[in-house]
């Protein structure tokens, strides 16, 4: 099962996604643009980062396969985080022009400042993930290789089409920056193996997560009896994935003995109230 | 907003207050970039004073600089020896009559130089004028601004040409009447933008722009079109090289000298329009979006659930990194060798004595047996010779790790729920009395129980939580649904939770029984026998009333 590689499929799949999503965006632009007064490069920054954050931003419920109305409130909330940081990035870039910093390289600092606040913002609404500066450095750096791409494509005539290609091409570089990131810091996924959820698995690839059927947990457990809003905690001490069943979690078994804390080995096979998980190094 | 309009107009005062204070600054008008991508030439075009171009060493007393670096000055001639005159008047619509050439004559009472050629454009289309060109008309209803944008988009970028626009009218429907993106598209078109206003203009934000005239009536057109038209004379084009140029946004500063004078301006090429106009229609866009929509259900619908399809029994690969594949359990049964035979992505390990290990069918499901006793069988993790394998079972044979799947016990959520009422409920737990019982106790008699359940304690709780005196499974019974209390020789059923304690049929909170009631207790039901205990009968054990309660589960 070449998990990883699926992975990076589906984000850059999901990158490029949130281009097209961009460009449509702008293609529909000049029907209110000219409302706004600001300078028209900024107003059409604030128009492409809206569609790109309203995808990638959406990332966890869409590739969760979270509940539809779940996946439109997080669209929504994307296209809102996106306009204000592409309003923050474009800002900037057009002030560092104004001191005379070479176009190229003021429009390149836009991209990443976007890629860094579009990173910042994909954890900030996590509950319990404590990361922040990895995937903000994380996002920084894919916006950065985006925004080189976008720069490169402009050396041509940028028209239409070759703009298309450029916000594909900024989505999906963004998208696989992050996924390889994520993908050379996690060991391990998580499979469920009866129930509602049969078939469906996550990556594990950051430090602390957590399991549970709440709104906020990182890997959501729905249309299981027994199983609490935050049932049990995975998380990396030294390498070496354990699981820890939270004060007021509900029981918690591995490989069928019940345990509070338990380190994990491959082929593991997790209860959580009425819920099978198995755990597979990767 | 207003903080950065504040902060940038402070920010421009202060810079170009320090760096031009006290010297006269040159006009520029406008910059071709056009051929940049091919031979880093590019054109300037400047308003240069009288002094200057007859200064006699003119063009050398004129220095080119972008950010520091000197550039060199291929050419420095007059635009109007190099360029014929283009001349867009801009119209309100109101203004528009059948015969073109008599409202041309009225607006442009002079003798325009040779090869002029003359463009008029309406506030709601654009009109050439041109004896070869048919008139085009292109109807547009859209707001000022805007229009006189869409009239300079379509105006276009002519290098080869020396090109106004004079906007002329008597009335503005808004108050702003030049934008930003006005001013980038007059610099990238390198067009100059002059505006005649008639009385009756109300426009307030005009103050500062240059290149405006107000007058009073027709009659004093000529003398602002001899203004115009000498003001577009002294247009000078200055060709030199750059190659570092970046396509737009370039800082360039020219000094100029003079005996008596000395002249400076900072210029920064227009642009940063990083998305110029895109060239697709509106409906593009919205298919755009739909598709995304598409693509983006597609991701979310690929990570639905899989179900693992098996029409028999069989059992589900699960060991990591291994294909999910069904493997069919034949209906007659047979040995576990089959496993061997199995392809999987890498070798597994298996025992050596499969062919020990049984399956044979058994009410409805499967016997597992190992008649070897030496294979590294696990199930559910834990060592075990024999068990009539359950859906959802667990097996470890070697390394390959597998599920039993069996489509009859895989009861969907709906059907499971119909035909719960048809199983009866049984006490799982039941008071075990301490000794023989005296004769004469009154007892609970189930339908379907092989044993009536006498009532040994003084209260006897029933409900669905173990720690009932009867505990009753089903989730229709509270934790602690009733209670039979014994008072004097009675007993008296009370009601605890909700409103599904009857008693023949009837709701009751608290009541006396009788010989033969029929009790009900959420979806249990039973009659209460008084007395007459049969001593022949067995005592019925805890266990075997749990044995009872998990296979109706």
């Amino acid at each position: 099962m070449p998990h990883k590689g699926k992975h990076l499929l589906e984000n850059a799949l999901l990158g490029a996604v949130a281009g097209l999503v961009a460009w449509g965006l702008l293609a529909l632009s000049p029907t209110f643009v000219e409302y706004f007064t600001i300078s028209p490069f900024v107003i059409h920054g604030i128009t492409a980062s809206a569609g790109l954050g309203a995808i990638l931003l959406a990332r966890d419920p869409l590739l969760k396969h979270l509940p539809l109305n779940e996946v439109a409130l997080h669209v929504f909330r994307g296209a809102v985080i996106g306009g204000v940081s592409g309003w923050l990035a474009f800002r900037s870039a057009d002030y560092l022009l104004a001191y005379q910093v070479p176009p190229f390289a003021s429009r390149l600092v836009g991209w990443g400042v976007l890629g860094l606040l579009l990173g910042g913002a994909s954890c900030v609404f996590h509950a319990r993930s404590h990361l922040i500066l990895r995937p903000c450095l994380g996002g920084g750096a894919g916006g950065l290789a985006g925004g080189l791409l976008v720069e490169l494509v402009a050396l041509t005539p940028f028209d239409g089409t070759a703009q298309a290609v450029a916000l594909l091409a900024y989505g999906l570089t963004y998208q696989l920056v992050q996924a390889g990131l994520e993908n050379l810091t996690s060991h391990a996924q998580l499979r469920v193996i009866n129930g509602p959820q049969i078939g469906q698995s996550w990556l594990l690839s950051s430090p602390l997560l957590s399991l549970g059927y709440g709104r906020h947990a990182d890997l959501r457990l729905s249309g299981y009896t027994e199983v609490c809003a935050h049932h049990a905690d995975l998380r990396i001490d030294n390498e070496q994935m354990s699981l820890q069943n939270v004060e007021k979690g509900g029981e918690l078994e591995v490989n069928f003995r019940k345990v509070h804390q338990q380190p994990l080995k491959d082929g593991d096979i997790i209860k959580a109230g009425s819920a099978l998980l198995q755990y597979c190094e990767t | 907003m207003n903080f950065w309009k504040i902060a940038s107009v402070l920010t421009a005062v202060l810079f170009w207050g320090t760096v031009a204070l006290g010297k006269p600054t040159l006009v520029v008008v406008g910059s071709d970039a056009s051929q940049a991508m091919l031979e880093n030439s590019h054109r300037l075009f400047l308003l240069l004073p009288e002094d200057l171009h007859q200064d006699p060493y003119f063009p050398l007393n004129l220095q080119l600089q972008a950010e520091g670096t000197t550039l060199l000055v291929d050419q420095l001639e007059r635009r109007r020896d190099a360029l014929p005159l283009e001349i867009l008047l801009f119209l309100p619509s109101a203004w528009k009559q059948e015969d073109p050439a008599a409202l041309l004559q009225d607006l442009l009472p002079i003798t325009l130089p040779e090869k002029t050629r003359v463009q008029v454009s309406w506030e709601g289309g654009l009109v050439a004028f041109d004896e070869n060109l048919p008139e085009q008309i292109r109807p547009r209803q859209e707001p000022f601004p805007s229009a006189l944008r869409s009239a300079l988009k379509e105006f276009g970028s002519d290098a080869s040409k020396r090109r106004l626009v004079v906007v002329l009218t008597d009335h503005f429907p808004v108050a702003e009447w030049h934008d930003q993106q006005i001013a980038t598209l007059l610099a990238q078109n390198h067009v100059s933008l002059h505006a005649v206003f008639f009385p009756g203009v109300e426009v307030s934000n005009i103050e500062g722009t240059s290149r405006i005239h107000r007058i009073g009536g027709k009659e004093e057109l000529p003398a602002i079109w001899e203004q115009v038209l000498a003001e577009a004379d002294s247009e000078w084009m200055l060709t030199y090289q750059d190659p570092n140029w970046h396509g737009d946004g370039k800082t360039l500063q020219i000094h100029a000298r003079t005996a008596e004078q000395e002249y400076e301006v900072i210029w920064q090429a227009p642009g940063l329009h990083y998305w110029p106009e895109l060239e697709v229609p509106v409906w593009s866009g919205g298919v755009a979006l739909a598709g995304a929509t598409l693509f983006a259900g597609l991701l979310w619908w690929n990570r639905r659930p899989r179900v693992p399809v098996s029409e028999g029994m069989g059992f589900q690969l699960l060991s990591p990194r291994e294909k999910d594949q069904v493997v069919p359990i034949p209906d007659s049964g047979g040995s576990l060798e089959f496993l061997t035979k199995l392809r999987t992505q890498r070798k597994l390990r298996l025992s050596a004595n499969l062919h020990r290990v049984l399956l044979t069918p058994q009410d409805g499901s499967m016997m597992l047996e190992d008649k070897n006793y030496k294979n590294a069988l696990l199930i559910n993790r834990r060592r075990i010779h024999r068990r009539l394998l359950q859906h959802g079972d667990l097996l470890d044979v070697g390394e390959m790790v597998l599920m039993f799947h069996n489509p009859k016990q895989q009861l969907p959520e709906a059907e499971a729920e119909e035909t719960k009422p048809s199983v009866p409920v049984l006490p799982a737990v039941w008071i075990k009395p301490n000794g023989p019982l005296r004769k004469g106790l009154p007892s609970l008699q189930f339908a379907d129980a092989r044993n009536d359940f006498p009532l040994v304690r003084n209260i006897t709780f029933i409900g669905s939580a173990h720690t009932n005196d009867v505990q009753l499974i089903s989730s229709e019974i509270a934790a602690r649904h009733a209670k039979i209390v014994k008072i004097g020789g009675q007993f008296k059923l009370v009601n605890l939770a909700g409103d599904s304690t009857l008693i023949n049929g009837r709701r009751v909170e608290q009541r006396f029984l009788r010989e033969g009631d029929e009790i009900m207790v959420g979806d249990s039901s039973f009659r209460f026998r008084f007395g007459r205990p049969s001593s022949n009968k067995p005592k019925p054990s805890r266990r075997e009333g749990a044995n009872r309660s998990h296979e109706n589960v």
